[in-house]
């Protein structure tokens, strides 16, 4: 007897019989008992999994957690996970090893657990399975392809971005990233080299400035050392922070932005929108990835069997948001936001 | 009582399906459009995202109605318990949904049918909105979102189309090909109230899905236009106000249409004055079976190739002395009826049979005679 079974045997939905094992206190009353004794006469017993052993709460391991992203997370995971009284506990790596901190958090009786890494791997994830640790990969690490996961599509944010560079007239792109997130840089080039190959221009992926971190000063350090040289047509930074200090450094050398340069970002964070001029980014969906996330998490905690076996894996499609540093001038482009 | 209509393997009681909208944005909406008759109701769009309501949202002038609004104000969580306090009594829930990727789509699919949903209308293409772009431009684009909604589940799904693409006949083939199971038409049109002229500012800050009864021509062609384009089940939409805007879009080869905005207009007593008046119609009438006039108006529909072979000229019953009307003269773009001191002069030899006189004139004293 499965859950799809006694739904169908009750006359309610799979959500409803699910509702009553893991939280029957949200239930209709009349609704309860009648899935409650359909559930006594067919001897469904899922409490033997250990509804009754959980604690109500659930980690969050994150890397930074001042980044503006992982707080993003976290309150869309706290948003679903609040909708049943689940608390959420952050776990930030600080730069720790990941392993050691998974073996942690293992021991801590937690619920289940959301990962946001773009390193981990299958192995590790593998390990958190024998330990019968439901968990979500929330980021495109090695292990995503294997197990439940739900991420962002940067590739395609990129190569959006690129585009309406690209038909804003800015032939001679750059990219400046974060040498502490490969795998974002790594779709952004390809996001470019579409984009290029789509207007039919020579796909040289453009140069790329690396910066150490995603920081106003890594972006206003980075921004020095091309300073000198000749100047692209619009610089696409990995993160919006990046992008403020460069913009900063080429306003202080008298570079007109977007006049000359453009620069844009990929993140949209608060204050994409009050700086001067404002700035054109890609915004990453990380609060409704942290309710997704959560929202995967919580199906595997309640046991509801997916449709089939092969893991879950949840795509979500930034949004580009244009404002003017990108040299923007039609008002109607910046009605979406 | 006329026979249940098969539509997409449900048995539809009547062809009067809600639409998705904050008419059934909750068990208790959604429950009055049950006790009321209707055949199936659609949900407010459900999403991944928190919703969040702002103001204003609906725009309303000369029963036109403008919507701002994406989706409705509940959380996938809270569509749960709505679902579970719906007491269908023969009808079907079917759940609007929405998203910006074909993985996330499938998600919110399975989680809708898990909270009781007989079938699904995915809304892609509200027009104040741009995220998921590419499916207007790329048929393939659009597969993937409805491939992966309907491997998602078992339970039958449609998808809503704008009304420029009931003519594109890759899309069809694209959603055809994904396994969906009707096809729904049209989607709200891109809309703006107006401007301000001392302002000078728009009435609404973004563009609004627009809705009510001006929209029905277009959603009348369009449903005539998927008629000869597909064989999927179609579902009409857009300015339903009554019966009689249902029966046409039966004519035209819909299985059954949706009412929606006429309801924040006139209130839930709209839907059981429809289903009564459909029954009416069909008892007068000698039907028991829906089938008998389905697409029956199809055949009066003719290509313009053949439409304009037709020639006319404009006829009075009898003169019109009527000096202080006027409707005719001043339509007559080819100077056949002038208005003279004594009344209406029509010179019959000037007269291209516009047909435009014969059906302004408040006393109906013109006709067209063919030749």
């Amino acid at each position: 007897m499965n859950v799809r079974e006694i739904a169908k045997l009750a006359n309610v939905s799979i959500a409803t019989v699910s509702r009553v094992v893991n939280r029957p206190e949200v239930v209709q009353p009349e609704t309860r008992a009648h899935v409650l004794t359909v559930m006594r006469a067919h001897n469904y017993n899922p409490a033997s999994r250990g509804t009754a052993a959980r604690t109500g709460s659930i980690c969050l391991l994150a890397g930074h957690a001042g980044d503006y992203l992982v707080q993003r997370l976290l309150s869309g995971v706290e948003n679903v996970a609040a909708q049943r009284d689940c608390s959420v506990y952050l776990c930030g790596t600080g730069g720790r090893s990941e392993e050691d901190l998974l073996r942690a958090v293992v021991g801590q009786r937690f619920d289940g657990l959301i990962i946001c890494s773009s390193s981990l791997g299958a192995e590790s994830a593998a390990r958190l399975v024998n330990a019968h640790m439901p968990f979500v990969l929330a980021g495109r690490c090695p292990a995503a392809a294997h197990f439940n996961a739900c991420y962002v599509n940067f590739e395609e944010g990129a190569y959006r971005m690129a585009r309406h560079l690209l038909e804003l007239g800015r032939k001679r792109l750059w990219l400046l990233t974060n040498g502490r997130r490969p795998n974002v840089s790594a779709s952004m080039q390809e996001g470019l080299l579409r984009a290029q190959r789509m207007a039919g221009l020579e796909p040289d992926g453009g140069r790329v400035l690396h910066a150490p971190e995603n920081s106003v000063h890594a972006g206003y350090e980075a921004a020095f050392e091309v300073l000198s040289g000749s100047l692209p047509d619009a610089v696409f930074a990995s993160g919006d922070e990046l992008a403020f200090g460069f913009m900063k450094a080429l306003l202080e050398h008298g570079v007109d932005v977007p006049g000359e340069v453009a620069v844009t970002g990929f993140t949209d964070s608060p204050t994409a929108g009050i700086v001067t001029p404002e700035l054109t980014t890609v915004e990453q969906p990380a609060h409704r990835q942290g309710m997704v996330a959560a929202r995967m998490l919580f199906d595997m905690i309640d046991g509801i069997p997916a449709a089939d076996a092969t893991p879950q894996e949840i795509v979500l499609l930034p949004k580009l948001k244009i404002r003017a540093s990108c040299g923007n001038r039609r008002h109607i482009n910046t009605l979406f936001e | 009582m006329a026979k249940p209509i098969p539509f997409m393997g449900l048995a539809l009681k009547n062809p009067v399906i809600i639409a998705a909208g904050p008419w059934s944005g909750g068990a208790a909406a959604i429950q009055k459009c049950i006790d009321a008759g209707a055949a199936a109701v659609i949900t407010e769009t459900i999403v991944m995202e928190e919703p969040r309501l702002f103001s204003p949202r609906i725009y309303y002038h000369d029963d036109e109605l403008l919507n701002l609004s994406l989706y409705g104000k509940r959380t996938l969580e809270e569509w749960e318990g709505e679902a579970e306090r719906v007491r269908k009594d023969g009808c079907y829930l079917i759940c609007s949904i929405r998203a910006s990727s074909p993985s996330e789509i499938a998600y919110i699919a399975q989680r809708t049918e898990r909270l009781g949903a007989d079938a699904l209308q995915l809304d892609l293409y509200a027009p104040m909105d741009s995220m998921i772009e590419d499916i207007h431009l790329q048929p393939e684009k659009l597969y993937e979102f409805v491939h992966a909604a309907v491997s998602a589940v078992s339970i039958p799904v449609m998808t809503r189309l704008p009304y420029n693409l009931v003519a594109s006949a890759p899309h069809l083939r694209a959603v055809e090909r994904a396994g969906l199971r009707a096809v729904c038409a049209i989607e709200s049109l891109r809309a703006l109230s107006g401007v301000d002229l001392e302002t000078k500012t728009t009435l609404m800050p973004t563009y609004g899905g627009y809705t009510g009864r001006h929209i029905r021509p277009i959603s009348l062609a369009a449903t005539a236009t998927l008629a000869q384009l597909t064989d999927l089940p179609i579902c009409g939409v857009g300015g339903v106000e009554d019966y009689r805007g249902i029966l046409e879009f039966i004519m035209l080869g819909a299985a059954a249409a949706q009412l929606g905005s006429a309801i924040m207009l006139h209130g839930y007593d709209l839907i059981s004055k429809t289903v009564r008046a459909l029954e009416d119609w069909m008892d007068a009438h000698g039907y028991d079976d829906y089938a008998s006039i389905t697409g029956a108006a199809l055949s009066s529909l003719t290509p313009f190739e053949k439409a304009v072979h037709r020639r006319a000229v404009c006829r009075m019953t009898q003169p019109c002395s009527r000096t202080g009307c006027g409707l005719c003269t001043c339509g007559c773009m080819y100077g056949a009826l002038v208005m003279e001191p004594d009344g209406v002069h029509l010179n019959s030899s000037q007269c291209t049979g516009c047909g435009l006189c014969v059906q302004r004139c408040p006393q109906g004293l013109f006709f067209l005679e063919t030749f």
